[in-house]
């Protein structure tokens, strides 16, 4: 049973003269009680696909088609009071820099107050109360003390966990992590994706893990989903994706990890395609090994291959 | 935030650098404040026998032309002009801040309909604002209060929306609506809080100017009457007199107002250079 699923969502954004093509015909689901991790180079629309679910664009942004729906709820179509309820409420989600994503005139724990009482419209005292107890929940040494910090008196991973006591006391059933583990200490990392991943669990919540990193995606999640160029090309079970991936890029960006058939680790030839002048046929040709004539005339659309594993590529059979 | 400032304050050890301005200011707004339980002569009672005596053990600032006694007047006054400045800058933040904010964040039509407004009221003449404002709907202090409040507004607008416009995409408040909190609350949990250290070191500011105005419009006749102690009327009574060698009713208010005005905008300097100093 899937809590959210996008279907061929496009994403353009106008910038001056310029249209860019920020996501074409991105295909993804997410199981209830599921972890999918999205993975893919800098630029291939994992950000702004998550940001389109909560509808949090850049101006200038309009989806020419496409759907999001989240438990039968259609997010393309909603009107921005009932959005609102959707932050937050059904979807949360965690950005890359924590200490950015709080406002360093407030105390954290005024921060996360706010959000508990927005949420459930408890008194003053309370939602402080609801803080330190997140805060404690999430391990951090000293929280009636910490409360009163602001965002510069916290290290980086000290913040990162105060986002997370913030998805925490707004409870939603889908959260978002994107990037959260960039910039952190190797050691924190593990911590910080651990943390997610038990909120998540208490709350009963879909999990989707945006990165570059592949090693915290196998950490976190059951599922993958390959993005290049604002589509996704792979997705499926991470076991069977790993052991089995069969898009030409999913293959190309594991043997980057080392986690390919190569023992050396590569890296693939060329650069991504300019958002702007957007050709016929697969993004990936330019740098694919294996094209066919089909590739530069047909955009591939995801299909199911196997169970629980869908490609989109003419190659695969 | 005040918390921090006065930390930060005594963490660098620049409190001495306010000292000049807090010595004028603290004494008179004390002494502003106890006016009324000093042994004083009643301000507003002209004695026709008494008129322009010079200073005396009797009258220590002498009296003006009605017989009034300045040292009373000049102490009166203070409170008056005082309370006018902190309404006149209060009403300025209340309407400036707002709308700042709102055109800051918001964008669009808003912020251009605010900067115009901005723009029109800044490019008018005070005196000829204020004479406007008080022919069109007469004159009262209630008035006066309303004019250079919203003859100050601007400043505050501006301010806010400078501060509040390249924060509307940053990340924290980004992080904010992701959490379902709407414009108002993000501009009153996230925005406001940003402004309010710039907003405090523009009120010193903000208040010198405020009072020159107050007592200039007084000066003129626009603002407060005589016989209501008020410096600039003061001023403007004994003005006829001093080709006559009778200074004292108008320099002794005249002091007043320059150290008041004086040390206002010594503080606000010092506040201006320990911002500056933190962005270096």
């Amino acid at each position: 049973m899937d809590l959210l699923t996008i279907s061929d969502l496009h994403l353009e954004i106008r910038r001056q003269q310029d249209t860019y093509r920020i996501l074409r015909g991105v295909d993804l689901a997410v199981r209830k009680d599921g972890a999918l991790g999205i993975v893919g180079e800098s630029g291939s629309g994992k950000t702004l696909t998550c940001l389109s679910i909560l509808r949090l664009l850049p101006r200038g942004s309009r989806f020419p088609s496409g759907r999001i729906v989240l438990d039968g709820v259609d997010l393309c179509a909603l009107e921005e009071r009932r959005l609102r309820e959707v932050r937050g409420r059904d979807v949360c989600m965690i950005f890359q820099d924590a200490r950015a994503s709080l406002n360093p005139v407030v105390t954290v724990g005024e921060q996360i107050a706010d959000i508990h009482a927005l949420r459930t419209g408890a008194s003053r005292a309370q939602a402080m109360a609801k803080a330190v107890d997140v805060l404690e929940a999430m391990g951090l040494p000293g929280a009636r003390q910490r409360i009163r910090s602001y965002p510069h008196e916290l290290s980086g991973g000290m913040c990162q966990r105060v986002l997370i006591a913030m998805a925490l006391v707004s409870r939603p059933r889908l959260l978002i992590a994107d990037e959260v583990t960039t910039g952190l200490d190797v050691t924190i990392q593990t911590q910080v994706i651990d943390l997610i991943r038990s909120v998540a669990a208490d709350l009963g919540a879909s999990l989707i893990v945006v990165s570059h990193d592949i090693a915290v995606v196998m950490e976190a999640c059951s599922d993958i989903a390959v993005m290049y160029c604002g589509m996704v090309l792979e997705q499926g079970n991470l076991e069977t994706v790993l052991a089995e991936p069969l898009s030409p890029y999913s293959r190309a960006l594991l043997d980057c990890f080392g986690l390919g058939s190569s023992p050396r680790m590569s890296c693939i030839p060329g650069t991504a395609p300019d958002l702007r002048f957007v050709e016929a046929g697969c993004p990936f040709v330019p740098r694919c090994a294996m094209v066919v004539e089909r590739c530069r005339r047909e955009v591939p659309r995801l299909r199911p291959v196997g169970p629980d594993h869908s490609v989109a590529c003419h190659c695969v059979p | 935030m005040l918390a921090t400032l006065v930390r930060r304050l005594s963490a660098r050890r620049k409190f001495w650098r306010f000292l000049p301005g807090l010595v004028i200011l603290v004494p008179l707004i004390i002494v502003a404040l106890v006016t009324p339980l000093l042994p004083l002569e009643d301000p507003v009672l002209p004695h026709p026998a008494q008129r322009n005596k010079a200073p005396s053990p009797e009258h220590v600032f002498g009296t003006d032309t009605y017989g009034m006694d300045v040292f009373s007047r000049v102490l009166h006054a203070a409170r008056l002009d005082f309370l006018l400045t902190l309404l006149c800058v209060v009403l300025a933040v209340a309407i400036g801040a707002p709308l700042g904010a709102a055109a800051g964040y918001f964008g669009g039509w808003l912020e251009n309909v605010t900067e115009r407004l901005v723009e029109i009221v800044q490019s008018f003449p005070i005196m000829l604002f204020a004479m406007m404002i008080q022919i069109a709907v007469g004159r009262s202090v209630t008035n006066l209060i309303i004019v250079i409040g919203v003859y100050i507004a601007p400043f505050y607008a501006k301010l806010v929306r400078s501060i509040v416009k390249p924060l509307r995409d940053v990340e924290f408040i980004q992080a904010a609506r992701v959490t379902g909190q709407s414009s108002v609350q993000i501009l009153l949990r996230h925005l406001l809080p940003n402004s309010i250290p710039p907003i405090i070191s523009q009120f010193t500011l903000s208040a010198a100017v405020a009072i020159r105005t107050l007592s200039g419009l007084s000066f003129l006749g626009l603002g407060v009457q005589t016989p209501t102690p008020e410096w600039g009327s003061m001023i403007q009574t004994g003005a006829g007199w001093m080709v006559f060698g009778k200074w004292w009713p108008s320099v002794f208010p005249g002091l007043a107002l320059f150290l008041v005005v004086w040390g206002l905008t010594r503080i606000s300097e010092e506040i201006e250079s320990m911002y500056t100093l933190r962005e270096e």
